[in-house]
């Protein structure tokens, strides 16, 4: 567009200067055709001349053939003219022809001349031809020479200046395509690397998160799946390093009891049967540790359903108390139930039954002989509060944010004697959750320890 | 693969670019199909000398009237002469008869008219002055003639006792002019008036050869003719620029005043007794002596009326012989006649010379009465001329040419053609542009300042040739170019 204006613009204003041109020209050539036929060289030139002094421009007076006859310059005289315009004129293919000429180079008008970045015109010139007559004859050609380089040198300053400036609009077009295109697809290449490198094992990768668009959404939400997934890993290593130490340990036991026994000889039936108790207890024991680690896989892969039904808390814990009273008073532990609302969940009867025998079980346990247990039941708004507080030696307070861990136990020795799998803690949380619950450990050393178990009224 | 398509969209955008950049910007352009018409080949025309003496004009002939004391003005076709002299070929037509006209000295626009000695006797004052106009208004009429001086014999004619001068514009009511001459001649006799005429006088021209007259207007404040203008000749040519003055200014060339004697044969001598600081000057000046008696010979006899001869002594040695360069001159008892100079009054006409920048120099120079009217001449004038008529001018035309190789110059319908010959193309082969120009158009130009000629075409051995050496386009006549004439100051 820019350039069809340019055009435009030149070819009115050459068209202009065209029209004076042939103004001037054609009554010239009729003024001049006496004096030439009349071989009146002083009369031709002062008609030439006075036209090209008052016009700036420059006259030449061409016989029929096209020998230059007059020229007020005094440059082209007797030489032959074969521009094209004087070879039409003179041909009488027409009457007037014009053309453009740059006569910088040899002062004389061959190289015809147009609007181009590609040539450095020095001196642009019009150049009008037109017939020359007399009695209908054609006796010569009149050409009428006037300089247009200052129209050129304009049309020729706006063409460089637009061209310029497309120039500067496409550099900034491709500087901001190439921003744009690295801004679309460097985040892409950053987040496939990721998942390359995720994929060949390497699960701390992470991706480089820059502004706050739609792809450092995408690359903040892999850096969280990142994350996840490499701190289930390393969960997974640490269970399956745990499972095995827990699964070793009553095996070895079995291992070194019924080793003792063969090399007994004869065998003592008493130390025998002895053994064999022990060899029985760490099977047990190995049993419960298979059972709750069954009971979590069950719970991870989602495969544990919960049989809801509405759950009346305090019969609920009357019932487990009643089960570990005797377990309570071989210890010499009391154990107390203060409910003072009744209260009802939606819950598996079940799975809330394993999970307050699980915390009263071990309340009884890690409490010294004369101790107290006190079983609290409650509602808060809509939550109903179950707290099970024992007057026990306490858990230290670095060990309070691992109890719910798998296998992690403050005591060990104490646990195993106790007969303690260390998956307790952890399946009484995952089924408290299972139920929209939760379930918090307050401890203080010396003193005791309280679980609180909340648990939604209504689903 | 994403860049080589970036790449290519780049080059394609570029290009469409560039290609746009190449508009016309309203400059049309286009082929042409056409092409310049050719000349006519004209047959082979071997032009030999000169016939442009040939050529006819219409002339105004001023018959006289005897009994109405007027002038009837009658136009004719005039030819020249054999000897290409169109104003005694106009004259002889005026008076009927070659009888009537002894010669016509045509030299630089003055026309010295030579009646028979008896034109004038037994005429009246009247008569011999209708006779004087009938003769000057035909002349003048002439194009290139500007001034008409008539003689009876050698001797300038007088009308009512006064000298009758010079000619210079027509005259055509006979007995008003007859009337004022004579109230002249009152007024003159009684003294206090002062005399003004046209007078020709002669210098001498540079290039050593001839003498041109001047004709001016001189003031007689008595009637010692002689001595103001001799005093006109030492002030120097006023618009003749090829010419110099034979005496510095501010000398009192005569020793005693001229006084006139008549011999025993009835002939009346101009007695002019000169200073002797004269010869050293001549000597000192290289002034030819033979230019300064001349230049005073003939300017004394153009006027004085009734003079037959002047006899010069210088330092009281009577002047009897002088050096005319190609022979010696004897005047018997010292009596210097007209006709001693006749062959040293040249005319002048305007010649061209080279510059380095393609370009001419335009000067008048003094060349032989013949040659100053003839285009057969003017050209070899030129060539002879040169580079030697000045120091600091070069000739048009390159080294190895000569007059010889002008074969021939032919004249119609205003178009002079200029036959070459083949030695004149192949000495001009080595010529750049701006040496063919000078040369073509220094032959141009000053073949167009003779009258009658208004283009000049060439022939080489009478065939056309497309150039002589590249340049200038010779199928077709060429019209003179006045705007290759660049100034050049004469007096260095």
């Amino acid at each position: 567009m820019a350039f069809s204006l340019i055009q435009l613009v030149g070819e009115n204003l050459f068209t202009q200067r065209v029209r004076d041109d042939q103004r001037i020209a054609e009554t010239l050539s009729e003024q001049i055709g006496d004096p030439l036929v009349a071989l009146d060289i002083d009369a031709l030139l002062a008609l030439a001349r006075g036209v090209a002094d008052e016009n700036g421009a420059r006259v030449l007076v061409l016989d029929p053939y096209g020998v230059v006859q007059a020229d007020t310059r005094s440059e082209l005289s007797g030489t032959r003219l074969s521009n094209r315009e004087v070879e039409r004129v003179l041909s009488g293919s027409a009457e007037s022809d014009y053309g453009f000429y740059d006569a910088g180079g040899s002062g004389g008008f061959w190289v015809r001349s147009a609007l181009s970045l590609y040539e450095n015109v020095r001196s642009m010139n019009g150049l009008y031809a037109q017939a020359i007559s007399r009695g209908g004859e054609r006796v010569g050609a009149l050409v009428y020479i006037t300089p247009v380089q200052e129209i050129y040198e304009n049309l020729r300053s706006i063409q460089l200046q637009i061209l310029s400036w497309m120039f500067v609009v496409l550099a900034m077009v491709l500087i901001v395509s190439m921003y744009i295109m690295r801004a679309v697809t460097r985040p892409i290449g950053d987040l496939s690397e990721g998942i390359r490198k995720m994929s060949g094992g390497e699960l701390s990768a992470r991706v480089e998160v820059r502004g706050h668009n739609e792809f450092s959404d995408l690359a903040q939400a892999f850096n969280s799946m990142s994350e996840r997934i490499e701190a289930l890993d390393q969960a997974r290593s640490q269970f399956v390093s745990s499972a095995s130490h827990e699964l070793k340990t009553p095996l070895s036991t079995m291992k070194i009891l019924i080793q003792t026994l063969l090399y007994q000889d004869p065998i003592d039936p008493g130390m025998a049967k002895e053994f064999l108790n022990d060899a029985n207890q760490e099977i047990d024991r190995l049993s419960r540790i298979v059972s709750d680690l069954l009971t979590l896989v069950n719970i991870d892969s989602g495969g544990m359903k919960l049989n809801i039904e509405n759950i009346r808390l305090r019969a609920l814990l009357d019932e487990q108390i009643k089960r570990l009273l005797p377990l309570a008073r071989e210890n010499g532990i009391e154990i107390e139930l203060e409910a003072r609302d009744e209260v009802s969940v939606p819950g598996d009867s079940l799975k809330l039954q394993q999970v307050i025998y699980n915390v009263i079980d071990n309340a009884i346990k890690y409490t010294d002989r004369g101790g107290v247990v006190r079983v609290q039941l409650s509602r808060s708004g809509k939550r109903a509060i179950v707290r099970i507080a024992d007057t026990g030696q306490g858990i230290p307070e670095k060990d309070l944010p691992y109890i719910f861990d798998r296998f992690y136990r403050v005591d060990k020795a104490r646990s195993r004697a106790t007969g303690g799998t260390g998956l307790g803690l952890s399946i009484v949380q995952q089924i408290v959750q299972l139920h929209g619950g939760k379930i918090q450990a307050d401890s203080t050393l010396g003193e005791g320890t309280t679980f609180t178990i909340d648990l939604p009224i209504q689903p | 693969m994403n860049r080589r398509i970036r790449l290519m969209a780049l080059l394609a955008a570029a290009a469409m670019l560039l290609t746009a950049c190449s508009g016309r910007g309203g400059a049309p352009q286009g082929g042409s199909s056409a092409s310049l018409p050719e000349p006519p080949v004209a047959p082979e025309n071997q032009i030999l000398g000169d016939d442009s003496a040939s050529l006819a004009r219409e002339i105004t002939l001023y018959r006289a009237s005897e009994a109405a004391m007027e002038l009837t003005a009658v136009i004719r076709l005039i030819s020249p002469g054999a000897d290409g002299n169109l104003t005694r070929a106009a004259l002889e037509e005026l008076f009927g008869a070659r009888a009537a006209i002894e010669d016509v000295e045509f030299s630089s626009g003055a026309a010295t008219v030579r009646l028979p000695l008896d034109a004038a006797a037994g005429r009246s004052d009247s008569d011999c002055l209708l006779l004087c106009c009938s003769i000057a208004n035909t002349l003048l009429g002439i194009d290139g003639v500007e001034a008409v001086n008539v003689l009876s014999g050698d001797r300038a004619i007088d009308i009512c006792g006064l000298p009758l001068g010079t000619f210079t514009g027509l005259n055509g009511n006979i007995p008003a002019l007859y009337a004022q001459l004579q109230s002249e001649r009152e007024r003159f006799a009684a003294g206090g008036a002062v005399l003004e005429r046209s007078a020709c006088l002669y210098f001498p021209a540079y290039g050593g050869q001839y003498l041109l007259p001047e004709v001016r207007t001189v003031s007689f404040p008595d009637e010692d003719y002689a001595s103001a203008l001799i005093e006109a000749l030492c002030a120097g040519p006023q618009t003749r620029r090829c010419c110099f003055s034979f005496a510095p200014e501010g000398i009192d060339l005569l020793e005693d005043a001229p006084h006139t004697s008549v011999t025993s044969g009835g002939e009346r001598v101009l007695e002019l007794a000169l200073s002797p600081v004269l010869a050293n000057y001549l000597a000192l000046s290289g002034i030819e002596s033979w230019q300064f008696y001349g230049s005073l010979v003939l300017t004394l006899t153009s006027f004085l009326p009734e003079l037959d001869a002047v006899r010069v002594s210088i330092g009281g040695q009577a002047v009897t012989e002088c050096d005319m360069g190609v022979r010696l001159a004897r005047f018997p008892n010292g009596e210097m006649r007209r006709t001693d100079f006749d062959s040293c009054a040249g005319s002048s006409a305007w010649l061209y010379f080279a510059r380095d920048d393609g370009n001419l120099v335009r000067l008048e120079c003094a060349v032989s009465r013949a040659a100053a009217t003839s285009a057969g001449s003017i050209l070899p004038a030129m060539i002879t001329l040169g580079g030697s008529y000045l120091p600091d001018l070069r000739s048009a035309f390159p080294e190895g040419i000569g007059p010889e190789d002008l074969l021939g110059v032919s004249v119609a319908e205003g178009v002079a053609t200029v036959n070459l010959s083949g030695n004149f193309y192949c000495q001009c082969q080595s010529l750049d542009a701006h040496g063919e120009r000078s040369l073509i158009y220094a032959m141009v130009n000053a073949l167009t300042e003779l009258d009658g000629i208004g283009a000049v075409g060439f022939l080489v051995e009478g065939r056309q040739v497309e150039s002589l050496a590249g340049s200038i386009y010779l199928r077709t006549p060429l019209l003179p170019d006045p705007g290759l004439v660049r100034g050049y100051a004469p007096d260095a």
